[in-house]
């Protein structure tokens, strides 16, 4: 019994192949003479008594049976003894399945003829390695260089495994041309796929860069049309060789599986696309498509859309893999409109997508896949915009005030930006939500090491003189102005680049929200940021410090008493915060207060006639409302908390009719009233997803609340980063609908972010944001208690005395009251439509309204030629409060600062 | 000298190597390896395994010869080639043609002398 080890019997069918390959044409039939073959190897197995036929063995068998390359060369051979070393005394010994041995074309032939064969040999393998192997690579290094094509037409490398199969094409050429005869048959067959393969990846290459084809040509007079036609050039040498490798026998048994293998190829590239040619299509159904149809489409692209390719063409980084009208790039604000409806989120709150290469390969990259963006399309403009590379906050603190009897609160928030990038300038810009009530009183930037104090004007004014200074003349200006309700842009420029900082502060004054029977709890709410375009070190951390009467912090958390510091009668706390958890509903801080306090005055220095500002804590009177209209928003962000909304609705006390909006691609107001386990169990039951828009929910919710007078809107959500449609009918309503009848709208986010449909009610009173206490359950429950007349509410009304001295036995408040006060009064005359009047207050008392701004100049020639005067730094607050023989120490020596700079600036030695 | 002695070589035997075939079968049913061993001691002629099947696969397909399968006890089941009354009359005619080539040959031969 004779044994066939594996690699014998594949090395057995190997020749066969060849045999029967070379069979074709020769009237014999392959598949007998193959058989016939087969049975006489066994035979001579056997008659030599092998017990085992080894891979050696069969070669030696066949050597004398190697397989013609055609039928007339067989005859020949068969007479000459070709083939049989042993006989033929001019024979050669042919081994079998050699690339080497030629297409058996041109038999015999003279010296010259051979000759002339070998040049031609030599010329096409020369021609090979130059355009199967050294063109695809140099394009290959080339594109991942320069990323050329990708600027100019289409991404041909989008990730790293179109990187790795471009590579496979010169590899393979390269292996197919350096294959030795004596290759095992695994080496020929791997040799043999990979031809396939990168005949597949030409093949896929070649049609996107045929339009480029008539360029090309023209180019290739100049040497450079060769990069283009790479992919064509490739499939012509994978063809030629692919030709060579099934000539020379290697291919043996194993002749389907080289297009299999090119079948495969182009099916990898091509199931690449599918996701991202869905996408596309889906996402031109939802932007152009009617209401019915572009629904539809994004419910599509909720389940089953490329999100990333979305967010990338959010952040203008994207070019199609092909060109052409199904690769159609989405205009970037589109595609960030898109993006907040499908997955919920703002585009700017993801980072970019990480590049086809790492960091590790970062010369090959487009810069912009790191850290931000290169160019800051929105330098000088009012939006935030998504992170710019570099730029980063490295330090940030709070010192801060409070004063529960008299229920304010001041914050000094002084943040350090820098630049790393290696040459852009840039500007730092973020949105920042203030303390419910909250007005920003002072603004200062640190300019050569020195304080320089804000001017405060109108809101077009001092963005008018920044744009001058910051984008024209890219001096150094800080700009900060009102962005919404409790909510203010900041943004300063230049930072300089190569680790260039820049200092800013922000003062801001804020009242205490009043809880409790009788009044004596107050709780101090931290600013916070809602959106920024610089990063943050995960180490950073923001450090708190808090002054206030001692004995009054209620729950001090993670906050520390410093010994020794605060001075008579005062306590100093201390705390490091990371950026989450300032920006939690722990960022509350309760304080005591006496109850019994209930009337104040301040005096009024910045006033035209000076005086006095009362200020008096009242208990609301029942409310009295008939209606509350809560909107509930569908959006993803919303998924975690319909549950405590529910919660909510379902312990509010009797009294107003509450209506319960449902905004989840359109709006629905769940039948029946909101206390109702129907309603409840349907918001248990909704499925939050993508972006919604909240404004239609509003227009409908307002309408339905306006039909009772004295009715409120309740509105929770998410946030909000992309304006679906226009806020002008709502915002309309809200400035038409005068007198006491109108609907008032509570603003509930249920975390923080930003929200352009509050930045577009900037200015109107009747948009109201709920002070975040606590849990979202228990604020809605408390807003709803108050709606019923069931918890007290306690009012903080201020008003101006005049200048007449008021009684001895009010307490005196500090100046901040007053400040309150100037920024309630603005907002009033702005409704009024006395915005001028607004702008003069607000000026006077140095308040960031929605009719004014403050902007730091850098020199006091900038100031002049922008109409602007800084304001005396004698006159903005500080932490702490000084006495007043302080006050006026500190004012004569910020004087004599004042004019020595004014003194340099002259002599041509002012700060650049 | 040399190439042109190898040229004629391969005509003479490329014409004689049907007609050995059908000789070695004229004499009796051969099975292929039998056929091969048979084949290749006859000096000078020089055939091959890889040239001999293809061959008699054509006179297979030609009618000139038939085959069939037969089990061995020794190794794989044989196959036996036999002359067709086509193949017996075709090899006829062959060797008529080759005496009477030999013939005229070998007058010519006498006549030029011995070498």
């Amino acid at each position: 019994m004779t044994t066939w080890t594996a690699t014998a019997r594949q090395e057995l069918e190997e020749h066969l192949a060849g045999l029967r390959r070379s069979l074709a044409g020769s009237g014999a039939d392959p598949d007998e003479v193959v058989d016939d073959m087969r049975r006489h190897v066994a035979e001579e197995a056997s008659a030599a008594r092998l017990p085992v036929v080894t891979e050696e063995d069969v070669r030696r068998f066949m050597s004398r049976v190697a397989p013609p390359v055609s039928w007339r060369s067989l005859r020949r051979d068969a007479v000459t003894g070709e083939g049989n070393g042993n006989r033929n005394a001019h024979g050669n010994r042919n081994g079998a399945g050699e690339m080497s041995r030629g297409t058996g074309e041109s038999e015999g032939g003279g010296g010259a003829g051979k000759v002339g064969k070998r040049w031609r040999s030599l010329w096409s393998t020369g021609a090979l390695w130059l355009f199967g192997v050294l063109l695809p690579l140099g394009t290959l290094v080339f594109e991942l260089v320069t990323r050329a094509c990708a600027a100019e037409f289409f991404n041909p490398i989008p990730t790293v495994w179109h990187g790795l199969m471009v590579a496979l094409v010169p590899l393979a050429n390269a292996m197919a041309l350096g294959l030795r005869e004596g290759a095992g048959p695994g080496w020929r067959r791997v040799v043999w796929w990979m031809n396939g393969a990168a005949i597949g990846v030409g093949l896929v290459y070649a049609v996107p860069f045929a339009p480029l084809l008539p360029m090309a040509l023209v180019g290739v007079m100049f040497g450079l049309g060769f990069l283009p036609l790479a992919p064509l050039l490739s499939v012509v040498a994978g063809a030629v060789l692919r030709r060579r490798l099934a000539s020379g026998g290697v291919v043996a048994g194993w002749r389907r599986e080289n297009p299999l293998a090119a079948a495969l190829a182009v099916l990898v590239l091509l199931g690449y696309m599918v996701p991202g040619l869905l996408t596309r299509h889906y996402a031109r159904r939802a932007i152009h498509g009617d209401a019915a149809v572009s629904q539809t489409a994004v419910e599509w692209l909720r389940r089953w859309g490329d999100h990333e390719l979305l967010l990338r063409e959010s952040y203008g980084q994207n070019r199609a893999f092909w060109t052409g009208t199904w690769f159609e790039r989405i205009p970037e604000e589109t595609a960030r409109e898109l993006y907040f409806r499908v997955t919920g989120e703002p585009y700017n709150a993801v980072p970019p997508p990480a590049s086809a290469w790492s960091r590790s390969h970062r010369v090959w990259t487009d810069d912009r896949d790191f850290g931000g963006a290169e160019w800051d399309s929105a330098l000088g403009t009012e939006a935030v915009a998504g992170r710019v590379r570099g730029l980063s906050m490295v330090s940030s603190r709070m010192d801060a005030m409070a004063d529960a009897d008299a229920a304010w609160s001041y914050v000094e928030w002084t943040m350090e930006f820098r630049n790393d990038h290696e040459r852009m300038q840039r500007e730092a810009r973020a949105q920042i939500q203030l303390p419910p009530g909250g007005v920003v009183s002072r603004l200062t930037l640190w300019v050569n090491g020195e304080e320089r104090e804000a001017a405060f004007s109108g809101r077009g004014h001092v963005r008018e003189a920044y744009q001058k200074v910051a984008v024209q003349q890219r001096r150094d200006p800080v700009l900060v102005t009102t962005s919404g309700p409790d909510r203010v842009l900041m943004q300063c420029f230049p930072v300089p680049p190569g680790g260039g900082t820049m200092k800013v502060r922000l003062g801001i004054t804020a009242p205490l929200v009043l809880r409790g029977g009788e009044g004596n709890d107050a709780a101090m709410v931290w600013p916070r940021f809602l959106e920024r375009n610089f990063g943050q070190s995960g180490l950073l951390r923001h450090g708190i410090w808090l002054d206030t009467p001692e004995g009054r912090v209620r729950e001090a958390g993670d906050l520390a008493v410093v010994a020794g510091a605060g001075g008579e009668g005062r306590v100093g706390w201390r705390g490091e915060w990371t950026d989450a958890r300032l920006g939690e509903d722990g960022r509350v801080l309760w304080l005591r207060r006496d109850g019994s306090v209930r009337e104040q005055v301040a005096p009024d220095r910045m006033g035209e006639g000076g005086g006095w500002v009362r200020q008096r804590v009242l208990a609301a009177g029942k409310a009295g409302v008939r209606r509350v209209a809560v909107v509930v928003d569908g959006s993803v962000n919303m998924a975690a908390h319909v549950g405590a909304v529910a919660d909510a609705l379902q312990g509010a006390p009797d009294g107003p009719e509450i209506g319960v909006f449902v905004v989840r691609d359109g709006v629905a107001r769940l039948p029946g009233d909101g206390r109702e386990g129907a309603v409840t169990a349907a918001l248990r039951g909704l499925r939050c997803e993508g972006g919604q828009d909240g404004v239609a929910g509003l227009e409908a919710a307002w309408d339905w609340a306006a039909e009772q007078p004295g009715s409120w809107v309740c509105w929770v959500h998410g946030p909000h980063p992309v304006l679906l449609g226009s806020a002008e009918p709502l915002r309309q309503r809200m400035e038409r609908h005068r007198g006491g009848a109108a609907p008032k709208v509570w603003d509930l986010p249920v975390k923080p972010g930003p929200n352009r449909v509050l930045e577009k009610m900037d200015g109107l009173t009747g948009m109201v944001p709920v002070p975040r206490l606590g849990g979202l359950a228990e604020d809605i429950g408390h807003l709803l208690a108050v709606a019923a007349g069931r918890v007290p509410s306690w009012e903080l009304v201020r008003d101006h005395l005049g200048a007449g001295e008021p009684a001895a036995g009010i307490p005196r408040a500090s100046t901040h009251v007053t400040r309150l006060w100037a920024h309630g009064e603005v907002q009033r005359l702005g409704q009024a439509r006395s915005v001028s009047a607004a702008v003069a207050l607000a000026a006077r008392h140095q308040l960031v309204t929605p009719y004014s701004g403050a902007v730091v100049l850098e020199t006091l020639e900038q100031y002049k030629q922008s109409g602007l005067q800084p304001v005396d730094p004698t006159t903005v607050p500080v932490v702490p409060e000084p006495g007043a023989g302080w006050i006026l120490l500190l004012g004569a020596l910020l004087l004599w600062g004042r004019r020595r700079g004014s003194r340099r600036a002259a002599a041509g030695l002012g700060t650049t | 000298m040399g190439d042109f002695f190898d040229n004629w070589t391969v005509q003479v035997r490329k014409g004689l190597i049907e007609l050995c075939v059908l000789n070695a079968l004229a004499e009796r049913e051969r099975y292929g390896y039998e056929l091969v061993k048979t084949l290749v001691d006859i000096p000078g002629l020089g055939i091959t395994e890889g040239t001999l099947y293809p061959l008699l696969s054509r006179l297979r397909i030609q009618g000139l010869v038939e085959t069939r399968l037969e089990e061995s006890p020794e190794g794989p089941a044989r196959k036996y080639y036999t002359l067709t009354e086509d193949g017996r009359a075709m090899r006829g005619q062959m060797l008529d043609y080759l005496d009477q080539l030999n013939r005229g040959a070998g007058v010519l031969r006498r006549r030029g002398g011995s070498i």
